[in-house]
Order: C-alpha cells, then sequence, then structure tokens
C-alpha cells in the first residue's frame, strides 16, 4: 500500500544558552493511505516537535519528512493536507462563513466551488445556524467544530489532528468522534495525535509510540494490545518496560 | 498575489470591526472641531491655526494607530494560535508578511485621507484657501511614512513582544524625526571616531522628517518640485521594503509556540 506519510531519522535538538535538549532522536515511521494512526506518547516526548516539523514550522537537525513524495515543509504537502491544532483559535471578529472563506481562498479553490463547499462543510459539522455569527461567541466545542471545517475545506489526502478533544465535553467529544469515524469511512488518512488512549483504540488501525524522542512500538491496534487489558495498560507497560530497559 | 490579497482582507477586517480607527476619528474630528470655537488670538481664530493644529493631530494620531494596530499583528497571531492554522496552508511566510503590511498601510491611508478630509472640510469652512496639489503632495509623503513605520513596527514585533515592540517603534520614530536633523549641528562640535560614527548613524538612519511637508500647506511654498517629491516617496519605498526585508528574514526561520509572544 501506498505510503502518504515518511518519516526518516528525524533528529532535532533544541539549545537554551548552554543546555541543550533532545527532543527527536532517530524518528522513523510511515504512515499509510487510508489509515488512521494514533500517534502516542508523555508527554515531553517529542509528539508536538514531529508534528511541528510535518507542518513545516520547523527544520530538523537532519533526517527528511516527506508528505505523498514531497518535503512537508513545502507549499505542495502543505495542499494536501488539513490540519487541527490542539487549541483551533480563528479570527474571532470573523463570522465561521468568511473564516472558511479565507482559507478557501488560500487553497486557490474556485470562487464557483467556494459557496457550496463552505456550505457543505458548516452542515457537516453542525454550525450552518451559526455560520454568520462572529467567531468570539463560540464555545469550546463551536470552536473546534469549525476548526475541523477548515482542516477539511481542501479535501485532504492527509488530516493531521492535534488532540482533536481536548477540553471538549462528552458530547463535543462524541460529534468529533463522528466525524472521524465519517472521514474514515471516506477512506481518508488521518495522523491522529492525543492523550486519549481509548479514543485511540476506538478510532485508530494503527498506533504509534514515541518516549524521550524515540519511537518505542509501532503497528496495528489489535495486534499490539494483544492480550493487555486495554491500550492505556499497554502503553503504560511498554513505558515501564523501556525505562527499565534504559 | 492572492494570499497576500486574502491576507490582507484579514486586516480590514480586523479593522473595520475593531473600535481603535473610529476613536480615533472622532478624536480627530472632535479636537479640530473645538478649535473652531476656541477664540486663541482675541479675535476670530485664523482658518491656517485651525489647518496647523488639524494637520499636526493627523501626524500624531495615524503615527499612534499605525503602531497600535501594527504592532499587534504578529504577536497576537502567535499568541492565539492562528497562526498555526493560517500557515499550514499553501501561503508562505514572505506572502503572509507582505500581506499583513499591505493590509496595514491601505486601511492606515484610508483613515488618513479621512483624517484629512475632516481638517479641510472644517477649514474650508472657516475661509481658509490653500492649494489642492500641495495638500496632495502632503497627504501622499505622509502614506509612505506610514508604510515605514508600519514596517518598522513589524520588524520590531519580531523579537519582541506586543507592547514592547510599539514602545520600541514609538521610540526609534521620535528619535529619528526630532534627533537626526539636529546631528549636523553636533557634528561641528565633535572630531575622529565620533564624528565618523556620528555621521554613518545620520546616513543610515530613516530620515522621517523629509515626509513632514505641513509647512508647505501652511505657509504657501507651493508643490515640491516633480524630482525631489518622487526621490522622497523613492527613498521611502527604499526603507520600506529595507525593513520588510530584513522582518522576512527573521521570520521565514522564526520557531513559535502558541502562547508564546516572541
Amino acid at each position: 500500500m501506498e505510503n502518504i506519510l515518511e518519516v526518516s531519522d528525524l533528529r532535532m535538538t533544541f539549545r537554551h544558552g548552554k543546555q541543550t535538549f533532545t527532543a527527536l532522536d532517530g524518528v522513523d515511521f510511515n504512515v499509510q493511505k487510508g489509515k488512521t494512526v494514533g500517534f502516542i506518547g508523555p508527554n515531553g516526548a517529542g509528539k508536538t516537535t514531529t508534528l511541528h516539523i510535518l507542518l513545516g514550522f520547523l527544520s530538523p537537525d537532519s533526517g527528511s519528512a516527506t508528505i505523498l513524495g514531497t518535503s512537508a515543509s513545502s507549499a505542495a504537502a502543505r495542499a494536501r493536507i488539513g490540519y487541527l491544532s490542539e487549541h483551533p483559535e480563528s479570527y474571532k471578529y470573523m463570522t465561521a462563513r468568511e473564516y472558511l472563506d479565507l482559507t478557501a481562498r488560500l487553497f486557490k479553490i474556485p470562487k464557483s466551488d467556494r459557496a457550496e463547499r463552505i456550505a457543505k462543510l458548516l452542515e457537516d459539522v453542525d454550525l450552518s445556524a451559526h455560520a454568520d455569527k462572529r467567531i468570539a461567541t463560540y464555545s469550546r466545542g463551536m470552536l473546534q467544530r469549525i476548526g475541523l471545517a477548515q482542516a477539511l475545506i481542501n479535501d485532504p489526502e492527509l488530516l493531521i489532528l492535534d488532540e482533536p478533544t481536548n477540553g471538549l465535553d462528552p458530547i463535543g467529544r462524541m460529534k468529533i468522534r463522528e466525524l472521524i469515524e465519517d472521514l474514515k469511512k471516506r477512506g481518508k488518512t488521518i495522523f491522529f495525535s492525543s492523550h486519549e488512549l481509548s479514543e485511540i483504540e476506538t478510532v485508530c488501525d494503527e498506533i504509534i509510540m514515541i518516549s524521550k524522542g524515540k519511537i518505542i512500538r509501532q503497528g496495528p491496534v489489535s495486534e499490539l494490545v494483544g492480550s493487555a487489558e486495554n491500550l492505556e495498560h499497554y502503553f503504560l507497560e511498554a513505558l515501564k518496560s523501556e525505562e527499565a530497559h534504559a | 498575489m492572492n494570499n497576500i490579497l486574502s491576507i490582507a482582507r484579514t486586516v480590514w477586517l480586523e479593522m473595520i470591526r475593531r473600535k481603535d480607527v473610529y476613536i480615533v476619528l472622532i478624536l480627530q474630528g472632535f479636537f479640530t472641531l473645538l478649535l473652531t470655537t476656541v477664540d486663541a488670538f482675541g479675535s476670530d481664530t485664523p482658518s491656517s491655526y485651525i489647518m496647523d493644529i488639524g494637520l499636526m493631530l493627523a501626524f500624531l494620531l495615524s503615527i499612534v494607530l499605525s503602531i497600535t494596530i501594527g504592532a499587534r499583528q504578529i504577536p497576537n497571531e502567535i499568541r492565539s494560535g492562528t497562526i498555526f492554522s493560517i500557515l499550514t496552508k499553501p501561503i508562505s511566510r514572505l506572502e503572509f508578511l507582505l500581506g499583513k503590511w499591505l493590509g496595514l498601510w491601505c486601511g492606515m491611508v484610508l483613515a488618513n485621507a479621512l483624517f484629512y478630509c475632516i481638517v479641510t472640510a472644517i477649514t474650508l469652512t472657516k475661509g481658509y484657501v490653500f492649494e489642492p496639489a500641495v495638500l496632495i503632495q502632503v497627504f501622499c509623503l505622509h502614506s509612505a511614512l506610514l508604510g515605514l513605520i508600519l514596517a518598522i513596527c513589524l520588524f520590531f514585533t519580531m523579537f519582541m513582544s506586543q507592547a514592547a515592540g510599539g514602545t520600541a517603534t514609538g521610540i526609534f520614530i521620535v528619535v529619528c524625526y526630532l534627533f537626526l536633523p539636529r546631528v549636523p549641528n553636533l557634528l561641528v562640535f565633535a572630531e575622529g571616531w565620533r564624528a565618523k560614527t556620528m555621521l554613518f548613524i545620520y546616513q543610515l538612519a530613516p530620515h522621517l522628517e523629509l515626509f513632514d511637508m505641513r509647512m508647505r500647506v501652511l505657509h504657501g511654498w507651493g508643490t515640491l518640485s516633480p524630482l525631489v517629491f518622487l526621490g522622497t516617496l523613492a527613498y521611502g519605498a527604499l526603507l520600506t521594503s529595507a525593513f520588510l526585508a530584513l522582518t522576512w528574514l527573521i521570520f521565514r526561520k522564526k520557531y513559535f509556540t502558541r502562547g508564546s509572544s516572541l
């Protein structure tokens, strides 16, 4: 199966004065087309640094990250991905429709298609009734949904979600989960970073586990979790085993 | 170009929907109108006096407004996290930066045109006579000055917070505008490396005073020759480009995390 995302030997060290901190220490993984992959790890493991390299915010010290064969930092790669950040902030002085119009323009979506696509997305994320209200008046859940809508405006081949249900109430979580399930059914590739392991277990086909800047486990959820009670137990056991090994 | 205009549109929307510009416009209209009621010289206040104060207010308020709005653009985007959504779209950091500057500049030129309209309308009702071509030149040079100030402001906010960047821009402008023209007088008393350093700074720093041609309206000195006028505009464009280029050099590789204010 075709790899949509290829990460090879990523290394990244941050320097603060005389102190150095190795955030990534030779990270390797691939994500196949059509798969939903959970990217998990404890705080400070290197998840955000990896995501920021994939999104072009950071240049690694060495190694490469390619999306559909082009460098992750290129505009060509960004044209084919959708990204929902952990705190999906939008311009508060805009309405949802205006904000989606801005993102559609940045993707150079033809004017003739723009209005229709925006209306469809607003309907999908259940925001049609609030489309012309200022984003400043939106609740946390609505902000998350408008964030997801902007990530989908270009009908991306790869969707990168960073803690998509962070801070949401159970109903908000359920709505986002339903949207992700729907995207899965449509064959989208989803790269999903979260601390909500139960959610990862429910939604993802595969997991990639990172700790101290290294990939420590990766594979199908069913295979990895295996005899463990659930993903959370497996995750904790894996971390303990790595620490003992170190 | 489409990406630059899309980002510029966000700045215009922000300027329209936030209250700063309206408040400053109302303040300027109020102060200028107030002047018409003041009997400053024991007789009817001369209309040239109203024009003088009105133009000074237009200069001062437009600069304050430029710094206020300019200084919050990039730090606010980073603090709120909106920059993460925008820069993951197929838009380069250069386009983002130019879009911000263009949006700010066009918005400020429009606001400035309104300042001038208010002053002109009020002074005309008081019977003031002036050469429109001179006022147009003053306005064009003033607009070039605002473009330069916005570029300086964006430059400072590359490595400072909104408040610090705004303050640094303000201090830089005051130093360039008030002290730089006096350097030649000081040069007479300096020797050796001191004289060379002062001369170097004098030549390198932006001469903002060149863009302030208000006196030509007030004293009826007539228009600037086309060569001087266009030369000054070109000087402004060159300095603005230089500051934008410096800003981009920092911004293109800048790593920021959400919530940080640079």
